[in-house]
């Protein structure tokens, strides 16, 4: 039993000061053990999406920086250093190998192309005339839309 | 804590046994709500000593109980319940002061403009108000030493529990306090 004391407490609590305060304190940890659950519940849903979003956006940095890398490194190496860097001496020679078999090949077409006709002269004309006198030739109408020059053996 | 020990069992269990309910989530409101009965007005007092503000020493007082919820499952016993609490409870108003009077410690007298708000509900007993003058002009610590000794009947060593001081050092502060509580009384009556 407490002893009798010469002096009271300093302070009282306002009047009805403790009626209602564990509720309070109560409304204050979320009530109850389900809205601590509904709060951890949110919390963690929180954790997740904001992870989820860590994790896409350092996807997404690392995919970019993959692909900045991949163009760096083509617009810098040019095409002269890429040549420069591969083409060995045997390769050289191969190349040029071809490319004179190429060029060769290139007369040979162009020589073998068959000529255009030259247009009939006078001489050829009057010949033909004398060839259709005599009958040798038949001069058909329907041929006629034919070029002149083309002669019907 | 007043309530008749037929109609809440919780009564009679020790602080130990709420703890080891409050484990239990099945039980953990029911001890809670226990553990409130019981300190609650002992929490309010303490951080009222401190706080001399009906306003803040509620808040401090319901923050204690908060973190004595979000805490209570990781309390390894090694301490008394009650020390415990009196430890959160005076973290709690040391916080509250802080904010008012940024890096006050318990050895420091509390500013003459913190603390002097009286409610509207103070006694009107001029010697709680000559007491509360007293008190006022204490340091932190010695005022806590000085209410808990003389108005909680804590021993030196439950107070040692709480303040994590050395018995010694609680004796010559509670010393000091009842010799200058003393002097102003006899100065101001």
């Amino acid at each position: 039993m407490k002893q009798d004391k010469t002096l009271k407490r300093p302070h009282e609590a306002p009047n009805g000061y403790f009626d209602g305060f564990n509720e309070r304190v109560m409304q204050k940890v979320g009530h109850d053990k389900g809205k601590k659950f509904q709060w951890h519940v949110k919390r963690s849903f929180l954790y997740a999406a904001a992870a989820m979003l860590a994790i896409i956006g350092i996807g997404l940095y690392k995919m970019l920086n993959h692909s900045e890398i991949r163009v760096n490194k083509i617009v810098n190496t040019s095409h002269s250093e890429t040549l420069k860097d591969t083409i060995t001496p045997e390769i050289a020679r191969i190349r040029d190998e071809n490319l004179l078999q190429y060029l060769e090949e290139e007369t040979v077409a162009q020589t073998t192309v068959t000529p255009p006709v030259a247009p009939a002269s006078r001489e050829d004309l009057s010949i033909e005339e004398e060839l259709e006198a005599e009958g040798l030739i038949v001069r058909d109408l329907e041929t006629e839309w034919l070029s002149e020059n083309e002669i019907i053996p | 804590m007043n309530q008749n020990p037929l109609s809440n069992p919780l009564n009679a269990l020790p602080d130990e046994q709420l703890v080891e309910l409050f484990v239990h989530k099945n039980q953990q409101v029911l001890a809670f709500n226990e553990i409130m009965n019981r300190y609650r007005k002992r929490v309010y007092y303490h951080v009222r000593n401190l706080l001399q503000n009906h306003d803040d020493a509620d808040d401090a007082a319901q923050n204690t109980f908060v973190k004595i919820w979000e805490k209570l499952d990781t309390f390894k016993g090694q301490s008394k319940l009650y020390s415990w609490i009196y430890r959160i409870a005076t973290n709690e108003a040391l916080t509250i002061l802080r904010k008012k009077v940024p890096n006050i410690s318990l050895d420091d007298v509390l500013p003459e403009n913190i603390g002097t708000t009286h409610g509207h509900h103070e006694s009107p007993e001029s010697i709680s108000q000559k007491l509360r003058e007293a008190m006022s002009q204490l340091p932190l610590k010695q005022k806590m030493v000085f209410y808990l000794r003389y108005f909680e009947d804590l021993s030196y060593a439950q107070i040692a529990e709480v303040t994590e001081t050395s018995e010694g050092a609680l004796k010559a502060s509670y010393f000091h306090a009842v010799n200058k509580i003393e002097q102003h009384l006899q100065r101001s009556i």
